[in-house]
Parts: structure tokens; C-alpha cells; sequence
């Protein structure tokens, strides 16, 4: 496998950057990962979010997945975990909403009001 | 699905789900024929299900009383004359195969590999993965070697998950396998 070296600076720099906020996480982002999250796009939601976040710099933010939640209707679904505050669910999140939520909620603080799933 | 690449996530996930540590995903492609093998080391498929696996009726999800996944593959990959097969025994783990001709009117395009890989990397950070492509089975991706590297940084991460997608797309594009060309490094 290639790029040892790449991935050995990566690891550098995202520790520098948990190092500054003493190894805590401020938020943690769930995609439903279940066959309808995946029929309708989860693949690509997760990769806006990483995206969204890799842009921005940022690398105290865990994206990760979950199983089906039973709304499969409202799929794609993602939580937003923000460290010391009650998680958000947002449905139906496209590539758009999933760069909107990054920016907006997780970044800015604000929850994006017209996405809240219920 | 729309194309092979969620089937391959799908296929994974139930790997996850069962509780495997470890998935082994070849690829092979000649011509407009390309097969895929998954093979996790999970406890099998429960006796309930083993004799027909991808008959839609049988799942062990609670919430649901169909299970789609398999039969979906079944049908994308039976459309083009290829084929699908489970394999199973208990405590040995399961191994999904499937067949296609892509050059079926009827085939579904394969789709970005690298980023569903990339995508199941980080979705199911406890589950190991290894990537053989070709006849000789070339290892071309080993989770394990690259966890070592991180040192405790996770594959939720988002500069990691950047890092996965490149070097899987570094990997499979020259099969023909991954999203679209290689982007610019300079
Ligand atoms: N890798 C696996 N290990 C163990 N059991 C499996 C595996 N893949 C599938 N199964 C079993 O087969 C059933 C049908 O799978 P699937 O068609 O994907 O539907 P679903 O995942 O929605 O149940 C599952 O509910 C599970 O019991
Ligand atoms: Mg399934």
C-alpha cells in the first residue's frame, strides 16, 4: 500500500488539532447506514459531511453510522451529537442539507430548523 | 440501488450487523464480466434463514419482516445473466458472491467502489477490511496496516476519511472501479 508518509502527516496534524481541545470531540455526526439509508443516498451524505468538515479544517468531529432506525421513509437520516447538548435528527438529508448542517449547525451553532426530522 | 457499489455497502453492512470482525472484498473484472466476493468471518447465517437467505421474507430484523438486501443483489445481478451465491456454515462466517455482465443492457452501472469502501471503513470502524483485486487476488488495501499507522486516530475522522477515498480510488481506478480519474496532486 501507498502513502504511508501521507497518512503518518495526517495523523500529526489531526492530533495537533485534538491536542487543542485536550482530546475531547465536539461533536459526533450519525448517518443511518441500513439498506433504505443506503437506497436513498447515505453513501453520499457521508461524504458531503466529511467533506464539509475536511474543508473547513476541522478534525474534532467524528462521523460515523448506524444501523436502520425504522423511519426508512425519511432516510437519509443523520444525527447531530453536539458534546453537552441534546442530539438533533435531521431527515432526507441530500448532499445539499448534508453541507448545510455542517456549516450551520455544527460549525455555526444553529440548527438548521426546516431539516429537524418529526 | 442504483448501481453495484451500494449493493457492495449493503452487503458489508450486514456483515457489520452480525458482528464480524473482519471482511475479505475481491474483485475481479474481464471484458464486460466483473464479480465481487464478500467474505467476513461473522457466525454464519442463523439456521432460520440459511436455507433461503435471500428470499425477501426471511430476515431476523425485528423491526421488519422482509430483508432486501441479498434479494436485491440477486435480481440486479441475475437481470444481466449473471448470478449471486451465499455461502455459509456456522462459525465460519458467510461469503456473498455475484456475477455480472456489464455489458447487458440490463446491467446497472458499477458505480464508485472506492468511495462505498471508503464509506464502510468509517461507518463500521471496528470491523478490519482487506482488498484483493484480479485472479491473484492482489492485496490492495489492508485496514489493519493503515489502524497501526493512525495510532488510535479513528476512520470517523474526516481528514482520514479523505485519505481512505484517495488511496482506494488510487487503487481501483485502473480497473475501472473507482468514481472518476485520479485528481489533480500538484
Ligand atoms: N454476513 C452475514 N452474516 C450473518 N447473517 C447474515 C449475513 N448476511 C445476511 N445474513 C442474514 O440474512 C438475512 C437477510 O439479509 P438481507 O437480505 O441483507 O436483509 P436484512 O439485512 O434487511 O435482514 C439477515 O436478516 C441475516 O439474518
Ligand atoms: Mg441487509
Amino acid at each position: 500500500m501507498k502513502n504511508l508518509d501521507e497518512l503518518r502527516k495526517i495523523r500529526d496534524e489531526v492530533r495537533k488539532g485534538l491536542e487543542l481541545r485536550s482530546g475531547t470531540h465536539r461533536a459526533k455526526i450519525v448517518v443511518g447506514m441500513g439498506t433504505c439509508g443506503i437506497a436513498a443516498g447515505a453513501r453520499d451524505t457521508m461524504k458531503a459531511l466529511m467533506d464539509a468538515l475536511e474543508k473547513a479544517g476541522v478534525s474534532d468531529v467524528a462521523v460515523t453510522a448506524t444501523g436502520c432506525a425504522g423511519f426508512c421513509e425519511r432516510e437519509p437520516l443523520v444525527d447531530v451529537e453536539i458534546t453537552g447538548q441534546a442530539p438533533v435528527r435531521y431527515g432526507k438529508v441530500d448532499v445539499a442539507a448534508a453541507s448545510r448542517i455542517v456549516k450551520e449547525h455544527v460549525l455555526g451553532g444553529k440548527k438548521v430548523e426546516s431539516l429537524v426530522f418529526g | 440501488m442504483k448501481d453495484i457499489s451500494l449493493h457492495l455497502l449493503d452487503i458489508i453492512e450486514n456483515s457489520a450487523k452480525a458482528g464480524a470482525a473482519r471482511v475479505q472484498i475481491d474483485f475481479e473484472r474481464a471484458g464486460t464480466r466483473f464479480e465481487m466476493w464478500v467474505r467476513d468471518n461473522g457466525p454464519g447465517l442463523p439456521p432460520s434463514v440459511s436455507g433461503n437467505p435471500d428470499d425477501p421474507f426471511v430476515t431476523t430484523r425485528a423491526d421488519r419482516k422482509v430483508g432486501l438486501g441479498l434479494a436485491m443483489l440477486r435480481r440486479a445481478a441475475e437481470r444481466t445473466g449473471g448470478r449471486m451465491d451465499v455461502d455459509s456454515a456456522p462459525g465460519r462466517g458467510v461469503t456473498v458472491h455475484a456475477a455480472f455482465d456489464l455489458g447487458h443492457i440490463d446491467a446497472q452501472p458499477i458505480g464508485a467502489i472506492d468511495e462505498a469502501l471508503a464509506a464502510a471503513i468509517s461507518s463500521w470502524p471496528g470491523l478490519d477490511f482487506e482488498v484483493r483485486i484480479g485472479p491473484e487476488r492482489r492485496v490492495v488495501f489492508d485496514s489493519r496496516a493503515v489502524k497501526k499507522e493512525l495510532n488510535g486516530i479513528d476512520f470517523s475522522n474526516p481528514q482520514v476519511h479523505k485519505f481512505l477515498s484517495f488511496s482506494l480510488r488510487e487503487e481501483l481506478a485502473p480497473l475501472g472501479l473507482a468514481a472518476g480519474p485520479l485528481p489533480d496532486v500538484s
